[in-house]
């Protein structure tokens, strides 16, 4: 097949328009990433002067289901919380200090966002997760079943007992272990942050201490994903604040 | 002590069979009606087998499949006289070919290639089939078009090797054999005679989109894993409902190599990247032989490869 003119053949043509489809894609799918995040703020959380090469895409609206409404991203709803974060040094990139306990105050590694306090529903417009003692027809089908294990935490203090598995009722699979605790109050315990061994169930996210501190859900058998959110982060904060040789690089 | 990393499931619940959506109760009437419990798959995933939809594509792409493998297995056993022992043992060296040059493209011989073109005829109708199921199944279930469309892609590459191209070349001999080495030798051969594919544009493309979804596929099944714990792998609501376990899963990417995506936004470039890597390569393979007959030297040509190349320094080459 001949070029078209001195070496530009067919082939060269088509490597030529991949080339410039191909950046276009990026452009757009660069774009599409910013629907979370952006327009970027800085650490006083004012709009940061540096936005980068891109624009913003224009908004894109999610229409839920079951009557929760619609949802617009990229929006400017911003935070409301107001976080107990001192600024120390006023160069860009600097971290912040918490002012109490991250842990409590929910900053840093246990930080939660602000969802919706709603629980997340299934495609029948049920709660999805829910307490396997209120389900019927739910069995252990393989693996250890954790229920009235003892719970021990980092330090090797037991804290508890498990006393039931919250269910993913559509998935079929535990999300969270129930426990209850010396004071007879119960908490939700991540299932990604348990390892269930014979005869007991191990947390090393967190210490003794912290338990009394997990928080707690309004109801006793449904959990919203402002309530989920606010107990996975504390557990998660404790792989960094439990202790403190646990900030303190090991070199 | 050690923590868990949430690779495998630690205790698996089972309850009543989950039979999907179905609202209206129409859809289940296509539906295989009972359901089963494999532990060992859930020890990585979701343990229950089923419910499968049995509709007139899907039976007739496995019907056609059928075919087309039963054809190819007689056709490898013409290879070997029938003699079942010697199938086993040469198994992975056996085939159905293709059929010689000389009768381009008209239908050849039954014996010489004609066998070769009912099953490679079976196999098209089967994977057109095939793909006829994934758009319904997602139409009826009120999805997007996504899997189809990536389907697709896959396709174009398909019809590129085994049709589009023997077409563009004049011959039904350019198409690919059935058989494990044998279609290997192919591709060695391909590279060969059309001057070494490393050097064609979009071969080279299509192999940045291969390491890349491989990449991406890692770093994404990995971040999503590490945020299990905040409920990360629930995606879809994390889409629409942000959480710290998508904002931590951006900013762990945004710190390490200066930017990020989104929860939905990664699945996007991850599907764009699969989906270049046949779409790429099946230009690349309609370029070779018909608009290309030596990728060599068509480099040599624009300037990215010489004349002779060296793979070490030209002074030791001689002993010096």
């Amino acid at each position: 097949m001949e070029p078209f003119f001195s070496n530009f053949d067919i082939a060269q043509l088509s490597l030529y328009l991949f080339w410039a489809f191909f950046i276009g894609l990026v452009i757009y799918l660069q774009k599409e990433n910013m629907r979370e995040g952006y327009p970027l703020e800085n650490e006083q959380s004012n709009t940061a002067h540096n936005q980068g090469m891109y624009p913003l895409p224009s908004p894109k609206t999610f229409k839920l289901m079951h009557g929760r409404g619609e949802v617009s991203v990229p929006n400017d709803k911003g935070e409301t919380r107001k976080l107990k974060l001192e600024i120390k040094n006023v160069a860009n990139g600097s971290p912040l200090y918490p002012t109490g306990d991250p842990m409590d105050d929910g900053l840093g590694a246990a930080a939660w966002a602000e969802r919706r306090d709603v629980p997340e529903l299934d495609g029948h417009g049920n709660p999805k997760i829910r307490p396997m003692s209120s389900l019927k027809g739910y069995e252990v089908s393989a693996g250890k079943d954790p229920r009235g294990m003892d719970v021990v935490s980092a330090d090797k203090v037991t804290v508890g007992k498990v006393t039931d598995m919250w269910i993913d009722v559509p998935e079929q699979l535990v999300r969270y272990l129930e426990l209850e605790l010396k004071d007879g109050t119960k908490r939700l315990l991540p299932m990604p942050l348990s390892k269930i061994n014979s005869k007991s169930v191990d947390v090393h996210s967190l210490y003794g201490k912290h338990f009394k501190k997990v928080p707690t859900t309004k109801k006793s058998k449904e959990v919203t994903m402002l309530e989920e959110e606010k107990v996975s982060a504390y557990y998660t904060g404790g792989k960094l604040y439990a202790s403190y040789d646990r900030l303190v690089s090991p070199v | 002590m050690a923590e868990y990393q949430n690779i495998f499931t630690q205790v698996q619940v089972k309850g009543p069979p989950e039979m999907g959506m179905d609202e209206d109760g129409n859809l289940s009437s296509e539906r295989t009606k009972s359901t089963r419990n494999n532990t060992w798959l859930g020890y990585i995933g979701n343990a229950q087998l089923g419910p499968i939809h049995l509709g007139m594509f899907g039976v007739v792409s496995i019907y056609l499949f059928f075919v087309w493998f039963f054809l190819v297995g007689f056709g490898m056993l013409q290879q070997v006289n029938f003699d079942f022992a010697l199938f086993i043992r040469t198994l992975f060296w056996l085939s159905l070919n293709p059929p010689p040059e000389e009768y381009g493209l008209s239908f050849p011989p039954i014996n010489d290639g004609g066998l070769y073109m009912i099953a490679s005829f079976c196999l098209l109708l089967s994977v057109l089939s095939w793909w006829i199921r994934s758009y319904l199944r997602a139409q009826e279930l009120g999805m997007g078009k996504h899997i189809c469309w990536a389907f697709a892609a896959a396709i174009w590459l398909f019809l590129v090797i085994g049709l589009f191209r023997p077409i563009a070349m004049g011959s039904w001999s350019e198409m690919v054999p059935y058989g494990i080495f044998p279609h290997l030798i192919w591709t060695n051969n391909l590279s060969i005679a059309w001057g070494n594919l490393f050097y064609n544009p979009f071969h080279a493309l299509c192999i940045v989109f291969l390491y890349g979804s491989a990449l991406l596929f890692a770093m994404h099944g990995a971040t999503i894993l590490a945020t299990s714990r905040l409920g990360g792998d629930r995606e879809l609501e994390q889409i629409y409902d942000r959480g710290t376990a998508s904002e931590r899963a951006a900013l762990f990417w945004r710190w390490t190599m200066g930017f990020n995506a989104s929860m939905e936004g990664i699945h996007r470039w991850a599907w764009w990247f699969a989906v270049l890597v046949p779409i790429t390569g099946g230009i690349g393979i309609l370029l070779t032989g018909t608009v290309v007959d030596d990728w060599r030297y068509w480099a040599i040509e624009r300037g990215f490869a010489t004349e002779i190349e060296y793979s070490v320094p030209e002074s030791t080459l001689l002993g010096e």
